[in-house]
């Protein structure tokens, strides 16, 4: 699951990972992933960005690590911003990982081979 | 000081400079640079009063078969720190007004100078209309250098095309040359980029 307010990114990081063999489900903001989540919708690693309009990224995790079916998929954080109490904010809430833009493609999919394993 | 009340000549003596590679916001302070092939996208909230300008160009890429996807990454980059920063000062981004410029040819010498300048400008345009940001004026392409000039106070942009000579390409083409460079460059491991919990 991809979630990102940008569509530029959602274009993109989508385009990565459907070369590399990944299915993405794509939200434009948290409110609408969690729409998703509480569905049940079934997914191995949920990237998402960090500011975004309404919900954020933390906000958006804290609640989805709540849900006992996505209490263990790993969590990347891809975003612009490198502070490291923000990092150490979205270790707290549960993130597996903090990706900071611009990441290549290599290196985005390296480390999501990382957070699989 | 009241940057508002300057004549055309002063404001653009007291504007700070937007080099290849970086942005700036203000609310007061002029601020302005010098396109070749790179473009600018002046971002301007009308409510608060509030903009921002980039100075930007895509990588030429030709690593592997993410290339096209990674050149636009790099963009997107430029993009997102300067909407990021107008964010985090209360700006909101439907409210976002955007003019853009740049693109040109400047050394005619090179096949591939025009395209490159077409790629900035094509992706600064499809950027807005991705992400709803209305662009109310452009001024793209051609055998020109650019000085743009823009008023973050009121959105106001001054764009004036030179017809460059060979000394001033080539010092603008060199210093534009110098930050395709960077973005070409691998990451070292020591900037943290990555960090797994």
């Amino acid at each position: 699951m991809l979630v990102d307010d940008s569509a530029t990114i959602l274009l993109s990081i989508s385009s990565i990972l459907g070369k590399a063999g990944y299915t993405v489900e794509k939200a434009a903001n948290a409110e609408l992933a969690m729409g998703k989540f509480n569905a049940g919708v079934k997914i191995d690693l949920l990237i998402t960005d960090l500011n975004m309009p309404g919900m954020n990224g933390i906000e958006l995790i804290t609640e989805v690590r709540k849900l006992p079916a996505y209490k263990f998929v790993p969590i990347l954080f891809l975003t612009t911003e490198s502070q490291q109490a923000r990092k150490m904010e979205a270790k707290a809430a549960g993130a597996s990982g903090w990706i900071v833009k611009p990441a290549t493609a290599d290196e985005l999919l390296n480390t999501i081979k990382l957070v699989l394993k | 000081m009241n940057y508002a009340g300057l004549p055309a000549k002063d404001i653009e003596r007291y504007a700070r400079n937007v080099h290849p590679g970086a942005w700036l916001i203000d609310s007061e302070q002029p601020l302005a640079t010098l396109l070749g092939s790179c473009v600018a996208v002046c971002l301007f909230d009308p409510q608060l009063k509030i903009g921002g300008i980039n100075h930007f160009m895509l990588p030429d890429m030709r690593r592997g078969k993410y290339d096209d996807v990674d050149s636009l990454l790099s963009g997107n980059f430029a993009m997102e720190a300067l909407l990021n920063a107008l964010l985090v000062k209360g700006a909101k981004k439907p409210r976002l007004q955007a003019k853009a410029f740049g693109g040109g040819t400047i050394i005619d010498s090179e096949d591939s100078a025009a395209s490159i300048g077409q790629r900035n400008a094509e992706f600064a345009r499809q950027w807005l209309v991705r992400e709803g940001i209305a662009l109310l004026s452009s001024d793209f392409l051609g055998p020109w250098s650019r000085k743009v000039v823009f008023l973050p106070f009121s959105g106001e942009v001054f764009c004036k095309r030179l017809l460059t000579n060979m000394a001033t390409a080539a010092v603008i083409a060199r210093e534009e040359r110098a930050y395709a460079a960077t973005l070409l460059q691998k990451p070292k491991a020591a900037e943290n980029k990555i960090e797994l919990f």
